[in-house]
């Protein structure tokens, strides 16, 4: 009886310490705050923080494109790490993408940072046919993930028109994460 | 047909409970991580290989779950040297097989590539989590014919 009690009880309690702890951490990096004059060198190295300015980096868009934090100033903009075959990312990418035509295309960048080595050019430009928007910038991660602390698929953050970092969310892109979107993209106009 | 252990557990109260409870909390519970039933369920609907394995790793790992129960309540059926199996079998198709994308407990301790490839061959350590789950159901005489 003690030993079944014993087993029930890891049972039970496991996958809840597990889940608290990842409610508990998605929570601290998403609540942090960075100070306001912390210069962007202090913050190229590990997570960055909500209203901290997102770390500078280049990626090359599998058109050819150069895109910088700065090029994609001056609207909000969403950095969202995926890969092609992660469903809830597909699923969200759908409602985002769907968004974006209802606020108006040019009112929203998004740039696709796709995670997983083995993934083509094509299997990007697929998967934007399929579930995103044609507007959206996709790249392969070139040391971005790492260099920022990303650990979870689906992972965005949401950066506000001056390249600020309004939210970061790890969870499926829900109704309250859109409501997030349209009020950055409100608050920008 | 009745009498095979499995079918005949649910005759009795405590196993039958013991079962169902784990597998209504087994299939439900990445409604937790993901927020909300709904968007398990979007995910559930959308991802073709959980539409078939995730049931089936809830319902064997209800049915283990339940003839450890019978074998503690009711009566000694098996051995319980299996036990450890079990659970590593059920552990390994809640944690690694049911979208490990969208339910990254194993991101806590490893780097996001390893996270990555695992989430990649999720459908491996479904398929994994069933084949302990048989064999150790089957260790437990779950499929044998009791009077």
């Amino acid at each position: 009886m003690k030993k079944f009690i014993t087993i029930a009880g890891i049972c039970c309690a496991l996958p809840l310490i597990i889940v608290a702890i990842i409610a508990l951490s998605g929570q601290k990096s998403s609540t942090t705050k960075q100070s306001e004059n912390a210069p962007v060198s202090a913050i190229v190295e590990g997570t960055p923080s909500v209203e901290a300015l997102f770390p500078d980096f280049s990626l090359t868009e599998v058109s050819g494109e150069t895109i910088t934090r700065d090029s994609l100033k001056g609207k909000p903009t969403i950095v969202w790490f995926t890969a092609t075959w992660c469903t809830p990312c597909q699923i969200g990418a759908k409602k985002v993408a769907q968004l974006q035509k209802e606020l108006g295309d040019d009112k929203l960048n998004v740039l696709v940072v796709f995670v997983d080595p083995k993934e083509s050019a094509s299997d990007l430009r697929n998967w934007r046919n399929q579930f995103a928007h044609p507007d959206w910038k996709l790249a392969f991660d070139n040391g971005l993930a790492e260099k920022i602390g990303i650990r979870y698929l689906d992972s965005k953050y949401l950066l506000g028109s001056d390249g600020v970092i309004q939210d970061f969310n790890t969870s499926i892109a829900d109704d309250q994460y859109l409501a997030l979107i349209r009020s950055a993209v409100n608050a920008s106009k | 047909m009745k009498n095979i252990l499995i079918f005949k557990m649910w005759r009795y109260t405590l196993p039958a409970l013991a079962a169902l409870a784990t597998m209504i909390a087994i299939f439900f519970w990445p409604a937790l991580p993901l927020r909300g039933i709904t968007n398990w369920f979007v995910i559930y609907a959308n991802t073709p290989y959980l539409t078939f394995l995730y049931p089936a790793i809830a319902i064997l790992s209800g049915v283990y779950m339940g003839l450890y129960t019978y074998n503690k309540k009711v009566a000694p059926c098996c051995s319980i040297e299996t036990i450890k199996g079990g659970a590593a079998g059920s552990f390994v198709g809640v944690f690694l097989g049911a979208c490990p994308a969208c339910i990254p407990v194993i991101a806590i301790l490893l780097p996001l590539a390893f996270n990555v490839f695992l989430s990649r061959i999720a459908p491996i350590f479904s398929v994994v989590s069933i084949a302990i789950l048989l064999l150790v159901i089957y260790k437990m005489n779950g499929f044998k014919r009791f009077a």
